[in-house]
Formats: structure tokens, sequence, C-alpha cells
């Protein structure tokens, strides 16, 4: 901006009168339109030498200062002053309209224009910068709001399980006080009928003792999200019969209606390692005898149908490792089998009481034997036998192999024609699985040790144990395998389930809530293929509780674990993958 | 003893078998694998676990997504070497179902950039098969490369005036000759050359020479990596050549009999019988897939249709089969859907189904004029298509009369092999005989500790 105060003065001296007038104005007009008026006048006021007036001295100052709002200067007037006054002396000499006046013009004009330019381009910076910012601003929200959202569920998961918790502690403490008041009572009445006994003049015994109330089913239940006290033990379900409480309530609320898993026939039950066991033990007896008597009866040919068991028990392996993958086309294998097992309780052979192959007692019901066919239990469990084999072998390999072989399995063991005092006989295929998968109860060891390998299922063979990539291929088929027979959905079947979905959510929490400095890479392994490719039937069955155990598992345990081994690293790409094939939060 | 327990002597510790490797260096430096692994700084550096190898993450999460644990025998020596810079080639021999696939794609991944694309390696394998599972290999490890395309140079899978844009293109050496020839693959950018299955290159009319074409059109200063099970003399002169000054890693010779896999034959009465017999075999033991290899289409399509009717799930694939259909039936045999597999000698060589727990010679395989002689590195081949990683493989062979005896006692001698005998007339004893059999063999090599891939090829490593 041409400063005003700066005009060259001199030059006016050197002209005659009219044109002192004509030489401030012609510059003036070049200038731009709203800062005519100021330097008009003060131009008059030098020329006529008039003082200024305040307003307009500042304003000119202001002006000056301001170069980003003033007119394009030309370029004579970035001259030095004293070119300058020749330049203007020069104007004054030259016509308006000569070459000079107008290049300056243009170069004026050019400038004015790159700058607006400029200007412009700027505005557009600072406003596309402004958009970005508001949308960077707008996603933080988002995501503190989903942060929220989410803190704000698992707050009140945990609230849901303390209260649980504290709800089933109360329930046993106060079963214990009735059982101990009972106990009290009893003795006080057996005491009294003793001290009437000796009274032979005594009137007779006062009323019996009322016959204790049922149990609260509340107090058996499991404490599904706790199960530390679980694992502690080395106990778990089977034969469940409701979804723990915790993952109900929540499937619940999540608008999506579990299936009727609750119709699950057996009562809720613990079992103890000891009972694994025996019963395993028992099935181990079952098979030697079965098997002597079976060579025995080939050397005496006594019995001819004992004679096609060994070929029905070949059968049924050859059937439970002929499934296909996909559904439907696995009928005939399932007829065959079923052909097998229900050809072997008409062949003539000694009778067992099942309950030496069951976990727990069961009552008579209706018109049960009380006895069932020594052939018809060692084909039921060679078949169960091979189910768990199969598991091992195939499905470590190909993991979508477990479930054709969990469903076939599930389907012979729900069969009523297979069931036992109207409950399944599915003990028979879960001690052996608990043998050979002990962490699905919650049991852990040190992998460094040979005890610690021994007791989570690492399997002892020829001079040593089984390699490492074996033992873990073995456990990734036994965790799909778990995960096959559990998460089964009956709701559309008349069939009760054999096993309830919340065995699978017991083992899965029990392996979740190990205390980090005791997991080990088995359970993280077992825990990887329980969930992979399952994680559909975890949110049928669960809802948002089961996306919330599935981020325990996949998120939250990784990080609790002191090392981060292959098995940890695992878990976490799989929460990766789960997030980008299916848009789970698992990331 | 039950096998979950340890002896009472627990003296024994973890037993963690082991297996020789020879590595010799391309400088002409000759060692066997010892103090040298322990030094990070130096080439024979032995890699314990994939993060030893700084590899970049997306790579290191497609492995673990892949449920491989920790590096194999052969990865832990041969990644070091490969992965190292300035590049240098490699001639490396293993076993099959040893990781050498996973090793080479491992490498592979670790040199590409991802943001151009253009091809930057190129695998060849001698079948469309080997090659369509190594780019499943690729793909699954590379699944967290954001970039990565993976392209199969195999008869009919790029169309025909596309050009070639994947940085990965694995293909068969004609359909890649064609290729470049037509201009339709940019070889300008190729900095990494693998050769799979060298020796079968080299056996098979014209590949070997193929390949050699492919390599004359490629840029100079490329590093190039050659895998085979066996190399007999004829290969290695050809590897030598193929890949100058090239480090090498050799598993002694003495192992190279897949040690893992339980090798009986089943003395059939007559060939007749034979069919009889091999359903029973299904019975016998814990059998996820099986392969049957037969000598001729017609009695692969015989034995589909009987074992169809039986209730099996039965795929038939060999040479009479167009690609295209071939990819079908044999993507099927990998997911599960059928689990028994009839072919000719088409897949011998390279496959991996990792479910595969038996094979079985329906036929002796034999070479030469009208059959005459025995055919042991088929042989050797066909049986590797089990007991991949050191999973517990069954190996049965069919023998029927004088010549087909012969011919496998002549192999069994060949490679010392202790082959058991069965027999169709006892089921209960035969039974016993196989359990023994499997029992014994688990105490063979851990040829692999590292963990083992689940659904199907995609995840493992020939």
């Amino acid at each position: 901006m041409l400063n005003p105060a700066e005009f060259p003065t001199s030059c006016a001296g050197k002209t005659s009168g009219p044109s002192r007038f004509s030489i401030p104005l012609s510059l003036v007009f070049n200038l731009r339109q709203r800062d005519t008026t100021i330097t008009q006048e003060f131009k008059f006021a030098r020329i006529l030498h008039l003082p200024t007036t305040a307003a307009t001295q500042s304003s000119i100052s202001v002006m000056a200062k301001n170069g980003a709002n003033s007119s394009p200067s030309r370029g004579s007037w970035q001259l030095s002053i004293p070119d300058r006054a020749y330049i203007a002396c020069d104007f004054v000499s030259r016509a308006p309209h000569s070459e000079l006046n107008h290049k300056e013009a243009l170069e004026a004009a050019k400038q004015h224009h790159d700058r607006v330019h400029e200007e412009a381009l700027r505005a557009l910076e600072l406003y596309s910068l402004e958009q970005k910012q508001k949308e960077l601003a707008e996603k933080r929200r988002q995501v503190e709001e989903k942060s929220r959202v989410q803190r704000e569920i698992l707050e009140e998961q945990e609230r849901i399980r303390k209260e649980e918790l504290s709800r089933i502690q109360a329930a046993q403490e106060a079963e214990k006080a009735r059982l101990a008041a009972e106990k009290r009572k009893a003795e006080e009445t057996a005491k009294l009928q003793e001290l009437k006994a000796r009274k032979v003049a005594a009137p007779p015994a006062p009323a019996p003792v009322p016959a204790p109330t049922p149990v609260p089913a509340s107090a058996l239940k499991p404490p599904a999200a706790a199960p530390s006290t679980t694992s502690a033990t080395g106990a778990s379900l089977v034969n469940g019969t409701k979804p723990s409480p915790t993952p109900q309530k929540l499937a619940l609320s999540s608008a999506s209606k579990p299936p009727t898993v609750g119709a699950a026939a057996s009562a809720t039950q613990v079992v103890q390692p000891d009972t694994i066991k025996r019963v395993h033990q028992n099935l181990k007896k079952l098979r030697k005898s079965m098997d002597e008597l079976i060579m025995e009866n080939k050397r005496t040919k006594q019995n001819p149908q004992l004679n096609q068991v060994s070929d029905m028990r070949r059968d049924i392996g050859k059937w439970v490792g002929q499934l296909s993958v996909g559904t439907g086309g696995n009928k005939k294998q399932l007829n065959w089998i079923m052909e097998a097992l229900n050809k072997a309780k008409t062949i003539p052979c000694p009778l067992i009481d099942p309950h030496e192959y069951l976990f727990e007692k069961r009552e008579p019901v209706g018109q049960d034997q009380p006895q069932l066919p020594s052939t018809f239990l060692y084909l039921l469990h060679i078949f169960a036998k091979k189910v768990v084999k199969q598991f091992a072998e195939e499905c470590g390999a190909n993991t979508k192999a477990a479930d054709p072989i969990g469903v076939l399995a599930v389907q012979i063991f729900s069969r009523h024609q297979f069931l036992w005092r109207g409950k399944s006989m599915i003990d028979i295929l879960m001690a052996k699985f608990y043998v050979v998968c002990p962490v699905v109860l919650g049991i852990r060891g040190n992998e460094n040790t040979p005890q610690g390998r021994s007791i989570v299922g690492w399997r002892y063979q020829g001079n040593g144990f089984m390699p490492e990539a074996q033992h873990y291929m073995r456990m990734t088929g036994f965790g799909a395998g778990f995960a096959a027979l559990t998460l089964r959905d009956f709701s559309k079947s008349p069939m009760k389930p054999p096993l309830a979905p919340s065995c699978y959510w017991v083992a899965f929490s029990a392996i979740v809530n190990t205390p980090p400095n005791e997991i080990c890479s088995t359970q993280l392994c077992v825990l990887k293929s329980m969930i992979e490719g399952h994680e559909h039937r975890l949110l049928t069955f669960w809802g948002n509780m089961g996306i919330a155990a599935i981020r325990a598992a996949l998120i939250e345990l990784p990080r609790r674990c002191p090392t981060k081994d292959s098995t940890v690293g695992a878990l976490q790409v799989l929460g990766e993958l789960l997030f980008k094939n299916t848009g789970l939060p698992t990331r | 003893m039950s096998e979950l327990e340890p002896p009472a002597d627990t003296g024994v510790g973890l037993n963690e078998s082991k297996y020789e490797v020879e590595v010799k260096l391309g400088g002409g430096l000759s060692a066997t694998i010892g103090d040298l692994q322990q030094d990070v700084n130096n080439p024979l550096y032995s890699a314990h676990t994939f993060e030893d190898l700084s590899l970049r993450e997306e790579i290191l999460k497609g492995i673990l997504a892949q449920n491989f644990k920790k590096p194999s025998k052969i990865q832990e020596r041969a990644l070091p070497l490969m992965l190292a810079d300035p590049p240098t080639n490699m001639i490396a021999q293993s076993q099959s179902g040893t990781g050498k696939t996973a090793a080479f794609v491992t490498t592979l991944l670790s040199r590409i950039d991802f943001t151009k694309e253009v091809p930057q390696a190129l695998v060849l394998a001698p079948s469309r098969e080997l090659a369509r599972q190594i780019q499943s290999v690729v793909t699954g490890l590379g699944q967290f490369c954001a970039g990565l395309k993976v392209e199969a140079a195999v008869p009919g899978a790029i169309a025909r005036d596309a050009p070639v844009t994947g940085n990965v293109v694995v293909g068969t050496p004609g359909t890649v000759m064609d290729l470049v020839r037509r201009r339709a693959l940019n070889t300008s950018e190729v900095r990494l050359l693998i050769i799979d299955e060298a020796d079968n290159m080299l056996d098979q009319q014209g590949l070997g020479e193929q390949s050699m074409r492919v390599r004359n059109l490629l840029p100079r200063q490329i590093q190039i990596l050659l895998f085979s099970a066996t190399f007999p003399d004829k290969v290695m002169k050809f590897a030598e050549k193929f890949a100058p000054s090239a480090n090498q890693i050799k598993l002694l010779q003495q192992e190279l009999t897949v040690q893992g896999i339980s090798q009986m034959y089943m003395d059939c009465p007559t060939e007749d019988l034979k069919y009889n017999t091999l359903v029973k075999l299904y019975g016998l033991m814990t059998i996820g897939s099986s392969v049957i290899f037969v000598k001729t289409r017609e009695s692969a399509n015989i034995i589909q249709q009987r074992m169809e009717a039986d209730g099996h799930k039965v795929t038939a694939l060999h040479g009479a089969k167009d690609g295209a259909e071939r990819d079908v039936l044999l993507d099927n045999f990998r997911s599960g859907t059928s689990k028994v597999l009839i072919t000719t000698n088409v897949l011998a060589r390279g496959i991996d189904v990792s479910t595969v727990s038996m094979v079985i010679n329906y036929d002796i395989p034999m070479k030469g004029p009208g059959d005459r002689e025995p055919d042991p590195e088929t042989y050797l081949h066909r049986i590797g298509r089990t007991g991949r990683f050191g999973r517990v493989g069954v190996s049965i062979s069919f023998v029927y009369d004088q010549k087909s005896f012969t011919a496998l006692s002549d192999i069994a001698t060949l490679y010392g092999i202790d082959l058991v005998q069965l027999s169709p007339d006892d089921w209960d004893f035969t039974e016993n005989k196989v359990k023994e059999v499997i029992k014994s063999s688990r105490a063979a090599p851990d040829f692999s500790k590292a963990g083992v891939p689940e659904g199907g090829a995609a995840a493992s490593a020939a």
C-alpha cells in the first residue's frame, strides 16, 4: 500500500497551479475504491496545506499497516523515494494512456488477482481443516460413546455376577443354617425319644420329623461367572439343566430368546475328579471283560450272535470316521450305528447295572430295567471312545470336522431308546472326554514339568511326552469337539439335549477366569478352538453376554497373560479375524 | 501304564526328539548345526520362535492365525538364511510334511512390496493342484497383508487378454512361459523365484527346461529358492546350475523314509478280494480322510461307485477330468465333504491334505515298459500324503500275486523299511496288530515342533 505520508510532495513544487490538483487525484483514483475517500481527503489536505482530521490520520495509518487489505501497489511505488519522485514526475509528463501506465495497471491487477486467489485457497484450506477437525471430534465422540456403553455393559455384567454370587452364597448359608437347625432339632427329638423310651409309662413318640423341604434350586446352580471356585476343586457341570443364571438373564435382556435348554432332563450335578476316574476305570474294565468274553466265545463258538460284536464295533468306528462335513448327508451313518446299538440290546449276554458308568445315582422311572445288556453298554462305550478319538485325530487338523461328529454323538445319546431312567447316558462319553481333556474342568498345570503335563492331559507315549505340536493339535480337536457336543440347539427338537450349553459356559469361564500366573498354553489352545467357528452359537445362546465372553477370552485374557507366547498371540489374532470377518467387537 | 501317566522315573524329562540337518553355505563353508546357531549374527542362527525372525507384524499374525506355534526344524534353519540380506539363493531338501511350503511362503511375503501391483515373486510348481495349494498357503499366511494379491498361473485361471497384476504369481512353468511371451506377465520387478518339487520338474517331460527358460526371462539379480524332497545327482546338477552360489540345507539321508508313517501291507488272496479287504480297513483304526492310489482311471471309477454304494463319501480324481473339475473335487476332499480320495499318480506328490491319516496302495507303483519294475520314488511320495507334520499316518499296500509282492519287497529293501504283514483272515487279530504298529510308530522322530494348521490346505504346508 502506498503510504500517503511518503507521497513525494517535492514533485508538487515542480508543477504548475492547476496540475497541483490533478496529479494526486489521478494517483488516488487508482487506489481501491474503499480507501479512496480517505486518501483523497488526505491528499487535498497535504496539497492545500490544510490540517487533516484525527480520524483520517488514524485510518491512513491503519491502511498503511494493513497491507493485506490494501489495493495493489504499482511497481513504480515499490522503488525508493527518489526514483518514485522521478516516475511521478514522468507520469505527469506523459499521457494517462501511456504504455507504462497500462503495464503498471495490468501488473497491479495481476497482483491483486493473485492475492485474492491465494486468499481463496487459504480460506478453502482452512475450511477443509475445520471440517476435518469436526469429523475427528465426531469420531472421538462416537468412540467415547461406544466405550462408555461397553463399560456400562461390563459393569452391569459384573454387578449381576456379584449379585448372583451373593445370592447364591446367601442361599447356601441359609441352607446350611436350615440343615443345622434340622439336625439340632432331630438330635433333640432323638434325645427326647430316648428319654421317653426310658420312661416306660410315657406316651407314644411325638409326630415324626417333617420331611426335609427340597433344596432350593438356586443353591445348586453353579456360580457361572465365578468358576474359580469350580476350577479350584477341578469340578464342573455335566448333564446340566439350565444355562447358568447370568448368561440366561443377559440373553433375555438382549432380546435374543435362548433356546429351551432349560428343558434338559437331568439334575444339575457337580462331577468330582474321583467320580470321573471311577467311571473311566469301570469302562476300562468293561472293555477288557467284553474283549475277553468275545475272544472266549470265538474259541468256544457257544454264542454265534456274540461273534458279530467285533464286526459291529469296527463298523461303529468306521462310520464315526466317515462323516462328511456340511449339512445332511450323514443320516445313513446315524441309522447304521443306531441299528448296531439296537441289535446289541438283543444279544444274549450278562446284564450290568449302568450306575457303574454314570456320575450320579438315578431313581427308577416307569418300566426301566435296573440292568442293561453288557453288549449294549460296551458298544455305546465304543461309540463314545471313537467319538473322542476322532476329535483328537481328525479335528485337530480340521476343526470343521468336529461338528458332524458332535451332532452324531448328541443324536445317539439323546435318542429315547438309548436313555436310561429317563436320562441320557452321555456320562459314558464325558468320562473319557474329561480324562483326555481335563482343562475344560478348569484344571491347569505347569507344562514345563512332567507332572504339570500329566495334569493337563499331555499324552505320554513310548519314551516320552507326545511332541508339542501333536499335543496342541489334539487339544485343538478336543476344544472344537467340546463345543460341538455342548452348543447344540434343541429348541425345535422333541428330545432333550444330553449336554446343556451351560456346560460350555462353565468350561469357558473356568479357563477365562484362571489366575494369570497359572494360565497354561493347553488351556488357551482349547479355548481358541472352543470359540473359533462357534461364535454364532454363543450369540444365539447368550446374546450380548456371549459377545462379552468372547471379548473376555480374546482381548482381556491375552492381556493378563504374563508370557506372550504363540498360543496367546493366536487368541489375539482370532479376535482380529473375527472383527475383520464378522464385525464383532473383538479387537 | 496309562498313556497319560509318565513313568515312575521322570528323569526322561520332556523328551524332545531330534534329527540332523546339514547346512552348506554358498561360500563353500560346510557345517553341521552346532554352536554357530546360538549366535544371532551368524547366518546359521537357528530361530526357535517365529518372533525371533523379526518378521513383519502382518506376516506374524498370519502365521499365528494358521495355528503355527513354533518353526519346524527345517524352518528353524532355513528361514534365517533365506530372510538374510542381501538375499542369497537356497537349495533345500526336506521330506514331505516338514514345513517347506510355509518356509518359502514366509520368505516370499517378507520380500514383497504390497503397494505395487506388479509381479514381484514367482513360484513354479509341477502340477496344477500343487500350484493352487501353494496359492492357498500364500493367501492363508498373508491374510493380514493388505495389498497382497496372489494369482495362479495355471491353465484356465487367468483370462486370455488380462494382464497379470498379482504381486505373487504361482503357476506351472508352461503357463508362466506362455504369459511372459504374450507380455501379460511383467517380469521386470520380479525379485524372487521359487521352485517347488524340483525333482519332479526334471522327471516330467520338458518342465525343467521350461523352468530354465522362465529363469532366463527374469532379471539377473534375483533370489532363487529351490525345494525338493529328494535330490538325486541329476537334480542336484540342475539345481546348482539353476541357483548358483546357493546355501544348501539337507536332511541326512537315513531320515528320508518317512519314519512317522506306519507302513504295512495286506496279503490279499486274489485280486477280486481286494475291494472287500479295502472297505474293512476303515474299521481298524481312527481314520479322518484317506487316499487310495490305483493304477488306472477305470479302476478308480469302479471303486468309487462301489464305495459310494456302501455309504462312503468318495472323490475320484484322475487325468480324465478337466482342470476346473479337478479343482472342485480336490476342494471337496480338503474341506471334508468327501472323506475318500481315489486317484492315479496325478496326486502322488506334494498335495497336502492335513487330515489324511491313511494311504492305500491299491496297486503297487510300477514303472518302465509294461510296468516291469517297481517305482520306489512314487511309493515314497504316495505314502508322504499322510503323516503330515508329525501326525499319525498309516500306509497299507495291497499285494495279491508274486509280481506285486516282489515289487513291494524290492521297495522295502531299498529304503530299509520294515513292512508289517496284515492278513484279511482274522480281523480281530489284524485290528490288534494295526494298533500295535501305530502305537510303536508314535515314538518316531519329531519332525516338527510347529503348530499344526487346521482347516485344510490353506493352513498347511508341504
